[in-house]
């Protein structure tokens, strides 16, 4: 490709975070009308690229050329005004307040008029903008609140393309977008590199970007290893290069035979919170019960219910006869919960890696009110072993890892709290694909040891090649139920979703 | 060696049976400092507050006057007492990013109450009811602050706020109708003014509150609850039972530390108390405690921001400084305080 249709250049690009290398001595050309994936393990580098690139943080060292000119921005405000937006993996809107004033905000001088902001203006321009983008579903004047998380990602999309960016760049946001919402998405994608500009789309989800992508960087250990174009792109290929190694062919559960133990793990009966009207469901030990459709079918709401931190207005969530009535006494009946909601409700970010894997255990720990912190370490050193947790230390606070990382440190709170009854909402969200096999590997061995696992995901492929039961919900009911099955494909599962 | 190896190897603690994970040899001093700035930022300050007055009362007022005597000292850990022992207390609660400010008038009605209880009886037989029914007084208090933070959804400052205007009308009542501004005890507490019961007991209480915020469930809980209240609510921890004990924690400091005050002079005044409510705020602070609470806060911080407070106010004193300069001179440490920390998220202050 010539030079004439670079965009952005980076050259040398270090970061350093205190003792770790993120990014060492990196080039990066990214040219008019790619859409470039940028694709490697928790922790490889592939967010940091393009967060220096959009104003959120500095290099350690290292040039970039934007549209031939040097460019180094000091916000993300300046980088947005100079043409590159960044969406970003968590959420970044605004509570409290309008649609319109998220869309707007910092620019509400634009609708002012001696210092009083036109919010009926502002309202009408939010409803233009989402017409633009084919939404109806609600208006500018919309409070955020009441809209879902997914819902509030796209309006995120909505205010970056509101600057008519050169560069997007997408990191990690398709996962958190409603089904409607990545098709919105994918239709923005394609048009800007039809409009001759450039998309960065960053993702974990290796179907997803050779599917949608002109380009693939492959990125390690802050490293760039490989560029390759469309017709270069093969699953296998890419995995090795991420990872270094060949990964194999094993990735879900090799049997295809639903088996489950005989006794009962989790038990909903007759349940009813909010829209969810007396769903029933049994999960038995050794048994992997998937629940899958849109995000907002209702399925998250039946984590949350089994796991107690939902009051259920009629019916009984039981584990071994009792009721589960709150997350405290859920976890003293050996239930575990992964959230969906990584960031604000499954870890303590601002505290370090070993408090957030004891925290479900201090009961457990507590001998006459002291908690030996020998026992502590060891169990803590197992998890951290267990899941490779990348860190420089237990002490490490967990903001400060990858979101891979993360959700490795989610997933190990609830094996040191040795949980017999695991719900898993999104089990893998944002996870590369090493670790995704690692987690699967985990799940299945914790399937084999006795016990029941309600695994809720928006994957279809990762339901289907994990559960022995998987139930397709629709519009906060149950559709339709399969029994596992080499036959089963995401299509017949579609069909009952939408 | 693959990259999964190297990190299984920089884990594996059974190589090292028996050690400390803060001992594995990835420890890095860098990076340590760089999660204690604020603690060490407040050691350096106490250090440097007891060279400066060292020798600036020589300067100021002769070279008689120094910061370095018997009988200064001797006040300065008659001073440090009352306010360490509160501090200690009013950790538990900054800790879950609550905050109290009826402090100084539950220590003003606690120390009327138990003057009034002892002075009726007039033995010191009378001392251990006199501390019960404050000690129930302030775990009522404790379970009120902490439901209205639990169940009426309200910030549990608000809590405190209530109670802070219901016990200065108990106080003004309690002195305003007898005519006096004090209220003398018959029964003398002086053995509590000794300087080593007074070391004896701080150096207990810091080691009891070590050990409750670092080896116990409420301690962890509460920081846990400081940081993100929704993961650790989701975690297990019972929102309602964690305030309560912490509430009852910071209750029965308080009540010893209100035992300590009438001591100081066998007798407890109206307004001898009134300001101790900023004073803890500014010496969590001075010390490196963040507001908002959670996993940066520490017993450690607020025995040394306790110790500058004072040395600051004593050595202010020693210096010939009058009182409204004194004020002058912490609001100014204030607002240094307030512009360094508050500047980005994640710090002291909450934004």
């Amino acid at each position: 490709m010539d030079d004439k249709g670079l965009i952005f250049k980076a050259s040398h690009m270090h970061k350093v975070f205190g003792p770790t290398v993120a990014l060492k001595d990196v080039d990066f050309e990214l040219h008019r009308g790619e859409i470039r994936g940028l694709i490697g393990e928790n922790g490889s580098g592939k967010s940091t690229i393009m967060s220096i690139a959009s104003g959120m943080q500095p290099a350690t060292s290292g040039e970039m050329l934007y549209k031939g000119k040097p460019w180094a921005p000091k916000t993300m405000l300046e980088a947005q005004n100079g043409g590159i937006a960044m969406i970003l993996q968590e959420s970044n809107t605004i509570h409290g307040v309008t649609v319109a004033e998220n869309l707007y905000a910092g620019r509400e001088k634009e609708f002012a008029k001696f210092g009083f902001i036109n919010m009926r203006k502002m309202y009408r321009a939010a409803d233009e903008v989402l017409k633009k983008f084919g939404i109806t579903a609600f208006k500018g004047s919309t409070k955020i609140n009441s809209l879902s998380f997914e819902t509030r990602k796209l309006i995120e999309i909505i205010r970056a393309m509101e600057k008519d960016p050169d560069i997007l760049v997408v990191d990690e946001t398709t996962t958190a977008l409603s089904f409607d919402g990545r098709e919105i998405l994918y239709g923005i994608i394609k048009k800007m590199a039809a409009d001759n500009k450039a998309v960065v789309f960053i993702s974990h989800d290796l179907d997803e970007i050779m599917d949608k992508c002109t380009h693939v960087t492959v990125l390690r250990d802050g490293e760039i290893i490989d560029t390759l174009e469309k017709k270069d792109f093969e699953k296998k290929k890419i995995s090795s290069l991420m990872v270094g190694r060949d990964i194999g062919d094993t990735y879900y559960r090799e049997d295809f035979v639903p088996s489950s133990g005989e006794e009962v793990g989790l038990e909903f009966k007759n349940v009813t919170w909010g829209p969810i009207k007396d769903f029933s469901l049994t999960v038995h030990k050794g048994e992997i019960v998937g629940i899958g459709g849109l995000s907002d079918c209702g399925m998250h709401f039946i984590g949350q219910i089994g796991f107690g931190a939902r009051k259920v207005s009629s019916g009984v969530v039981l584990r071994n006869g009792k009721r589960v009535k709150s997350p405290s006494a859920a976890i003293g009946l050996g239930i575990g919960y992964v959230s969906k909601n990584r960031d604000t409700e499954a870890l303590v970010l601002e505290g370090p890696i070993r408090e957030n894997i004891l925290l479900p255990s201090l009961s457990r720990l507590s001998k006459f009110s002291f908690i030996n912190p020998k026992t502590e370490d060891e169990i803590v050193a197992d998890e951290i072993k267990r899941y490779s947790i990348k860190a420089h230390s237990p002490k490490t606070y967990v903001s400060k890892l990858s979101g891979g990382n993360k959700q490795k440190v989610s997933f190990a709170k609830w094996t040191a709290a040795r949980c017999e009854v695991i719900i898993m909402d999104c089990p893998t969200r944002g996870v590369d694909v090493a670790v995704k096999q690692a987690m699967y590997k985990i799940i299945d061995n914790m399937k084999k040891e006795g016990k029941a696992i309600l695994l809720i995901s928006e994957e279809m492929t990762e339901l289907i090649g994990m559960s022995d039961r998987l139930l397709v919900m629709k519009d906060f009911k149950v559709a339709h139920e399969f029994t596992r099955s080499p036959d089963l494909k995401e299509t017949d599962i579609i069909e009952y979703m939408l | 060696m693959s990259n999964e190896n190297s990190q299984n190897k920089k884990f594996d603690l059974k190589e090292l049976p028996g050690k400390a994970m803060h001992k594995i040899k990835t420890f890095n001093w860098k990076e340590w400092a760089k999660d204690n700035i604020f603690t060490l930022v407040a050691m350096g300050g106490f250090v440097l507050l007891l060279i400066v007055f060292s020798f600036l009362p020589q300067v100021m007022r002769g070279p008689n006057v120094t910061f370095w005597r018997a009988a200064v000292l001797q006040r300065y850990i008659e001073q440090v007492t009352v306010y360490l022992i509160l501090a200690l207390g009013a950790c538990f609660v900054y800790l879950m990013g609550s905050m109290d400010i009826s402090v100084g008038y539950q220590v003003a009605v606690f120390a009327t109450i138990f003057i009034a209880i002892v002075n009726a009886i007039g033995t010191a037989g009378a001392i251990p009811l006199a501390l019960i029914v404050i000690v129930v007084l302030g775990l009522v208090c404790a379970v009120f602050n902490a439901f209205v933070g639990a169940y009426v959804k309200l910030p549990t400052v608000m809590s405190s706020v209530i109670l802070m205007q219901l016990f200065s009308g108990l106080t003004t009542y309690l002195y305003g109708d007898s005519g006096y501004s004090a209220r003398a005890i018959v029964v003398s507490l002086n053995i509590l003014n000794e300087t080593w019961v007074r070391v004896i007991v701080l150096v207990a209480l810091i080691a009891i509150a070590y050990y409750l915020t670092n080896y116990t469930v409420v301690g962890k809980r509460a920081k846990a609850i400081g940081s993100n209240k929704l993961a650790a609510q989701q975690a297990g921890a019972d929102l309602l039972k964690t305030r309560v004990l912490c509430y009852g924690i910071f209750a029965l400091f308080l009540c010893v530390a209100s035992v300590f005050a009438i001591a100081r002079k066998d007798s407890f005044g109206e307004a001898d108390s009134v300001s101790y409510q900023m004073d803890i705020m500014i010496m969590l602070l001075m010390g490196g405690m963040p507001l908002s609470g959670g996993y940066k806060g520490r017993v450690l911080n607020t025995v040394v921001g306790t110790l500058t407070y004072v040395v600051l106010n004593l050595g202010l004193s020693l210096c010939g400084v009058s009182a409204e300069y004194v004020f002058f001179v912490r609001a100014l440490i204030f607002v240094i305080i307030v512009c360094l920390t508050c500047r980005k998220p994640g710090l002291l202050l909450p934004r």
